[in-house]
């Protein structure tokens, strides 16, 4: 356990977190002017704040061998999967304790969870620096072409409300599918260890 | 490394033609011009792009160089400096920066064609360093940092450097980042050269500092150096701006083309396919109201720096209408809020319905409909006191307009509007 603690660089992935709870009341309730190619917008830093988390998970995650790791006794992508939800429930509940110096809780925490579940989908087809660099250009894309003539585009969900529904419903889904992403990671290694 | 595989392993490659495509789409399609595409304002609508150009150029070299770093370079003594070493790499992403620059110029440059002028190299020098300094930063930064955190860095922080401050008061601080490039400049205006000197100190110092950071090995005195340097580029800059308002330009000076009609009319250089109309629709509104008794300046320009509120002048677009050029030629009759609105404890009531009603006479004066007017709010009441003056003989609705005129200009009473008073 303690092994596995440490090449998973807890320590830096709790001062991530840390750094993430301290950056959402000091950007308050700031919002940044977004240069739309379509439309004019803003959008609250705090929602942007998450990319810490998710950066520190891929961090986390990298640093593992993975030849080993498909050779161990022990299901080690359980504990990755536990680590990604037990990151994101920490993140959120800290973040919900910050509600009244941060109005953007409901936002940041479903970027949080949209931004890690995306990042793992990326990663399960490239690799963590590769997830990390794409993640962050996908939430600049979406600020900048996301807002349309008609109103904030489907896919541009890191920019919607707190209310939205469809944007909860898309960060829930992109982390659920991240996480699957990890168990089926794990299952094609097994095939081709047994080959 | 060798050159070509610092290329065909940098992902500037993959991202050159998509910055080429957004760029063109942004300077094409979605931004329109605000003012004629004189050679100026084409030399600095590439700025428009900055955000997008720096932001991508500096992930790309934040990449580029990151790999270096996994290599473990960083624990080598190698013979050559790291200077040296990342400017290989570190060049892809800066040509891919120029690149984006270039493909502004050409989607812009194109739409001068047929106007006279010539290369404004200030906005072109802005960006390129801006680019530059951008790219130099997420160099060193790809370099000194892990990548997980130097991407995410350098991606949103070179973004939100360049559109925040535009969010932030004071006004001026949006020109430390070039933001009054972007919509630069009418024809009769040039960019202050605060402007200039402001916009190119900042990535200047970013630049500077971060080749500091890439320097010295010694962390504390590069960290230091690099520090101080980008700072006071920016202390420098921001004293250079304070005081610069939304709109950086200061008047234009210098020769205008002119044509000695009734009344004479006078252009810049780059308008001047707009001077046989602008004459033709400036002597009809100069006969039509000088036979109503009102009298007319024997000079109509486009605005400069010796214009003042007594001058007849006007703004017209390259592609306006006849109609839209009788419109603000009329305009440039109406009388202007003089100055002691300002100092005389403000504009008396009713100042700015007499300005309307006034170009709406003037406009009916001249042959056009007063209903059909720009200001939407209270139509009936100004088209039915224009109606009224018109109803006038010739000597009365003079004496009315220029009653009307005189009460504005003397910015001591509310204007008296009626006139069967």
């Amino acid at each position: 356990m303690s092994w596995w603690l440490k090449v998973r660089r807890t320590p830096y992935l709790a001062a991530a977190i840390g750094a993430y709870l301290i950056v959402l009341p000091l950007v308050g309730e700031n919002r940044v002017p977004l240069i739309s190619f379509t439309g004019v917008a803003s959008a609250a830093v705090a929602a942007m704040a998450p990319l810490i988390v998710m950066a520190a998970v891929m961090a986390s995650l990298a640093s593992r061998d993975r030849h080993y790791e498909l050779l161990a006794c022990r299901g080690v992508w359980r504990g990755d999967m536990g680590l990604i939800v037990v990151t994101a429930v920490v993140c959120c509940l800290g973040a919900w304790a910050l509600r009244h110096a941060q109005p953007f809780v409901v936002e940041a925490s479903r970027n949080l969870v949209g931004f890690v579940g995306t990042a793992l989908i990326i990663r399960a087809v490239t690799n963590e620096r590769a997830a990390v660099a794409l993640t962050t250009a996908a939430v600049l894309v979406a600020a900048a072409f996301g807002h349309g003539r008609r109103g904030l585009q489907p896919w541009a969900w890191p920019l919607a409300d707190g209310a939205s529904i469809p944007a909860a419903l898309a960060a829930g889904v992109l982390f659920t599918a991240g996480l699957a992403a990890i168990a089926a990671a794990h299952g094609a290694g097994q095939a081709t260890r047994l080959r | 490394m060798p050159w070509r595989a610092a290329w065909r392993t940098s992902p500037a490659l993959y991202c050159a033609p998509l910055l080429v495509a957004v760029v063109w789409y942004q300077l094409q399609v979605a931004m329109p011009w605000r003012f004629d595409p004189t050679w100026l304002a084409a030399y600095s609508r590439p700025a428009a792009g900055l955000f997008l150009i720096a932001t991508v150029a500096a992930g790309c070299a934040a990449w580029d160089t990151s790999r270096l770093r996994r290599g473990g370079l960083t624990g080598w003594v190698p013979v050559r400096s790291p200077l040296r070493l990342l400017s290989a790499s570190s060049l892809p992403a800066l040509c891919l920066g120029m690149i984006g620059v270039a493909t502004a110029l050409l989607t812009t440059l194109p739409q001068t064609m047929g106007a006279p002028g010539w290369l404004d190299v200030r906005p072109l020098t802005v960006v390129v360093v801006a680019v530059a300094g951008h790219t130099l930063l997420g160099t060193a930064l790809g370099w000194l940092l892990p990548v997980y955190v130097s991407m995410p860095s350098v991606l949103v922080g070179t973004y939100l450097w360049h559109v925040y401050p535009a969010a932030m008061e004071p006004l001026w601080l949006r020109h430390l980042v070039g933001y009054g490039w972007e919509y630069c400049c009418p024809v009769w205006a040039v960019p202050d050269n605060r402007l200039f000197w402001a916009s190119l100190l900042v990535p200047l110092g970013l630049g500077g500092g971060a080749l500091l950071l890439l320097a010295f090995r010694w962390v504390l005195l590069r960290s230091l150096l690099a520090v101080v340097t980008a700072g006071a580029a920016i202390m420098v800059a921001a004293e250079v701006a304070t005081g610069l308002d939304v709109d950086p330009t200061v008047p234009r000076t210098g020769a205008m083309v002119c044509e000695e009609s009734e009344p004479t009319v006078c252009v810049w250089p780059e308008n001047v396919a707009l001077l046989a109309p602008v004459a033709a629709e400036a002597t009809r509104v100069a006969d039509d109201l000088r036979a109503l008794g009102v009298a007319v300046p024997d000079r109509l320009a486009e605005r400069a720096a010796d214009t003042s509120a007594d001058d007849w002048f006007f703004q017209a677009s390259r592609d306006a209408e006849p109609e839209q050029l009788r419109r603000v030629i009329v305009l440039g009759l109406v009388p202007q809020v003089p100055e002691c609105a300002e100092t005389a404890g403000g504009l008396p009531e009713g100042t700015v319905r007499a300005q309307e009603v006034a170009w709406a006479w003037l406009w009916s004066a001249t042959g056009g409909d007063p209903s059909d007017f720009p200001y939407p709010d209270d139509v009936g009441h100004r088209t039915r006191v224009v109606e009224e003056v018109r109803a006038l003989p010739a000597h009365g609705q003079a004496t009315w307009y220029g009653n009307v005129r005189d009460a504005v200009l003397a910015c001591d009473a509310s204007p008296e509007l009626d006139p069967s008073a």
